[in-house]
């Protein structure tokens, strides 16, 4: 039986192995983040911080008051509502497809590989090239009679050109994700279910779909938060226009900060965008799982 | 013997961790070496593709007349320039040295730049012109040297005006004829680079400016700044003289039309003559001063973008005697051919102009344009302002909003975000 001091010792010395990574966590992570909670309650510039003086919750009813910053988070959430079960089907539909090795499959899976070793700005340059006036995709039109589509001059088309460069540029990741789940799951299942006179889609609907589903949550929630923080696909692809509709939440925080001056509302967006990541997160969390248990 | 080893371990940890912080920090920025020796930052954002290799001779002949101090050029880009300067300045590690235009107000309202009152006396101020002095000038005190006067003209195609029997137009009406003229076919067009700066130039030819002269409010918000929009509407929309927002995707493709002869008149800063010698070695290419617009004062009414590119000492610099050194170095009339010639600006600093570019008509006709000079009021929010012309420009020629309707917003969006 050990006595409490040195019970007190050993978690000690088990905590000290952390303070490595926990003086790099409290600098680089948390102690920015204080910073920020702080500055979303102050007014001021950037550029002359001792000029900053308390202005109470003013800075987050702005945000929510103001046009200019509620088109952007409207735009951020059309962005999740859309590329998130659209980019999950598509990568889920490729893992099954993909997912038994065989030397067709090593070939496109290396092609579908290929997106995810490009930058994001590449493939943005990229993707703006394919859909401009004279790009490509304008020139097979053209070719088969059909009038050109001007990708970046309409709001809605300008919205999913970014879609597209997401789905093509960031789906990809999850491709692999749900493959290794898939190669996972023990034959001896799929042979049960087989002798069980099984139909291919209940194979796939009843017993591999259940099998990863603790992978789907997590692709789930990983896609929720790296569309909410979609900002270089659309800078370089869009710039955020035609006439800022397709600017992303991160636009409204950059505008804040450096065109607006206004440091404060800056970081109260950037609060109000980490609260709802966290709360969708969760969401997600507790509805997928509780099924899972049940 | 344990417990020994144990807080061994975590010192050499901590160590670690905190020496890889704070090593990085104390080898940046300006510092002092052995023995008086003296490094010191320039940031610059660039105005011509040669340009760090100009600043590479140029920062050679300084060390070599000051063997005690270094300077290390970084080359910043335009893009993202506010928030690579701001950033700089909010932190504790800005350049000593620093190229600054518009924004200077900004920088220097906020307490980041050194006052230069001290190095400069009245006379050495003289030998500026009023208009480039007060633009360094904030609160009646000095905070950047003038370096670069930027002045731009109307660029044309001589073969089009040629071949169309085109004369040099001097007033709007006339430019919409010739435009109309040299018009042709489905990819010629009249006039081109109607762009956010050239957005606002109409509207001061009109007779309305970028701000009021406080700088705390849009200037355009007017009958004049309306019929300075809708001018420019008219030129591609009405008359459709000009290419419409989409038929180019890229302003490069605009100026590369430009240079193949498929536009005739071109708005265009004078460092453009450079980039035409380059790209476009063979094209007959003219300059104008801009026509005159209905704007009751002369200058303004041909005014076209204008700029002072002025340098600037951070108040946080260590060391604001050695760096005004290298701007008394730089501004040097006699270094004026290490920059001037080979970048094709002109200095800020008139006597330097007197032997550059000589013989060039075209450039001849720029220094004539640095003394009407017509620089927009200085305010803290320029970068705003830059972007709502860009949003109204956009909103008018895709057919969103009226001009008086594009205006109106603006003029709203810019008093929302005033403190």
């Amino acid at each position: 039986m050990k006595s409490r001091k040195e019970r007190f010792k050993s978690q000690l010395i088990s905590f000290s192995f952390l303070l490595p990574y926990l003086i790099v966590a409290v600098v680089f992570s948390f102690l920015p983040i204080a910073v920020v909670v702080w500055l979303s309650f102050q007014r001021g510039s950037l550029l002359d911080l001792s000029s900053l003086h308390g202005a109470g919750f003013a800075n987050f009813a702005a945000v929510f008051t103001k046009s200019l910053y509620m088109k952007s988070i409207l735009n951020s959430l059309f962005y999740i509502v859309v590329i998130l079960p659209f980019g999950q089907f598509i990568a889920l539909t490729l893992a099954f497809l993909l997912f038994r090795k065989n030397k067709v499959n090593a070939v496109f899976e290396s092609i579908l590989f290929l997106p995810l070793v490009v930058s994001m700005v590449s493939a943005s340059i990229m993707i703006s090239y394919v859909l401009s006036t004279n790009g490509p995709v304008n020139y097979l039109l053209a070719e088969v009679g059909l009038p050109g589509i001007l990708w970046f001059s309409d709001p809605v088309l300008a919205k999913l050109a970014v879609v597209i460069l997401e789905l093509w540029k960031g789906s990809m990741f999850y491709v692999f994700i749900y493959m290794a789940a898939l190669r996972g799951v023990p034959s001896d299942y799929i042979d049960a279910a087989r002798i069980d006179g099984a139909a291919k889609w209940q194979e796939i609907v009843l017993i591999k779909l259940p099998l990863i589903k603790h992978i789907i949550l997590l692709c789930v929630v990983l896609s929720t938060i790296a569309q909410s923080q979609m900002f270089d696909s659309i800078f370089v692809l869009t710039k955020g226009g035609p006439l800022r509709s397709s600017e992303s939440i991160y636009f409204a925080i950059y505008r804040a900060a450096f065109l607006d001056d206004q440091i404060g509302i800056s970081a109260a967006i950037a609060i109000l965008l980490m609260l709802a990541v966290l709360a969708i997160s969760i969401f997600q969390m507790t509805v997928l799982r509780s099924r899972h248990e049940s | 013997m344990k417990k020994a080893a144990f807080i061994l371990l975590v010192v050499i940890l901590t160590m670690g961790v905190l020496s890889a912080c704070s090593s990085d920090s104390a080898k940046k920025g300006s510092g002092s070496g052995k023995d008086g020796d003296v490094t010191l930052t320039f940031w610059k954002a660039l105005d011509a593709d040669n340009e760090e290799e100009i600043w590479a001779e140029l920062i050679r002949k300084f060390e070599q007349a000051h063997p005690n101090i270094h300077v290390q050029f970084l080359a910043t880009p335009w893009d993202g320039w506010q928030e690579k300067y701001t950033s700089a300045f909010a932190g504790s590690n800005p350049p000593d040295v620093s190229y600054m235009s518009e924004y200077l107000i900004k920088f220097a309202h906020a307490g980041k730049l050194h006052e230069l009152d001290s190095f400069m006396s009245d006379s050495e101020k003289n030998r500026f012109s009023k208009t480039a002095i007060d633009n360094g000038t904030v609160n009646g005190k000095l905070y950047g040297v003038p370096f670069i006067a930027e002045t731009s003209l109307m660029f044309y195609n001589k073969d089009i005006f040629e071949k169309e029997g085109i004369a040099i137009p001097q007033t709007w009406d006339e430019l919409r004829a010739a435009a109309k003229k040299a018009t042709k076919g489905p990819d010629q067009w009249g006039i081109g680079g109607l762009d956010i700066l050239n957005t606002i130039s109409f509207m001061v030819q009109s007779g309305a400016n970028l701000f009021n002269k406080e700088g705390t409010s849009l200037g355009f918000n007017n009958p004049e700044g309306i019929r300075g929009l809708q001018f420019m509407e008219d030129l591609v929309k009405r008359d459709k003289v000009a290419p419409p927002i989409d038929f180019y995707s890229s302003p490069e493709q605009e100026l590369d039309a430009f240079f193949k002869g498929k536009i005739a008149m071109m708005p265009g800063s004078i460092a453009f003559v450079n980039s035409i010698k380059t790209n476009a070695p063979n094209l007959q290419y003219g300059a104008f001063p801009a026509p005159a617009g209905p704007a009751e004062d002369a200058g303004a009414a041909r005014a076209l973008y204008s700029g002072i590119g002025l340098l600037s000492i951070a108040k946080a610099s260590k060391h604001p005697a050695e760096a005004y050194e290298f701007i008394k170095f730089v501004i040097d009339p006699d270094n004026a051919d290490l920059f001037f010639e080979p970048t094709g600006f002109f200095s800020a600093l008139p006597e330097a102009n007197e032997t550059l570019f000589q013989g060039d008509p075209v450039m001849e006709m720029a220094k004539k344009s640095i003394q009407t000079m017509f620089v927009y009021p200085a305010s803290e929010s320029f970068a705003k302002a830059i972007d709502i012309v860009t949003q109204m420009r956009e909103a008018v020629l895709r057919n969103v909003k009226t001009p008086e309707q594009a205006i109106k917003d603006a003029a709203k969006e810019f008093d929302s975000t005033q403190k």
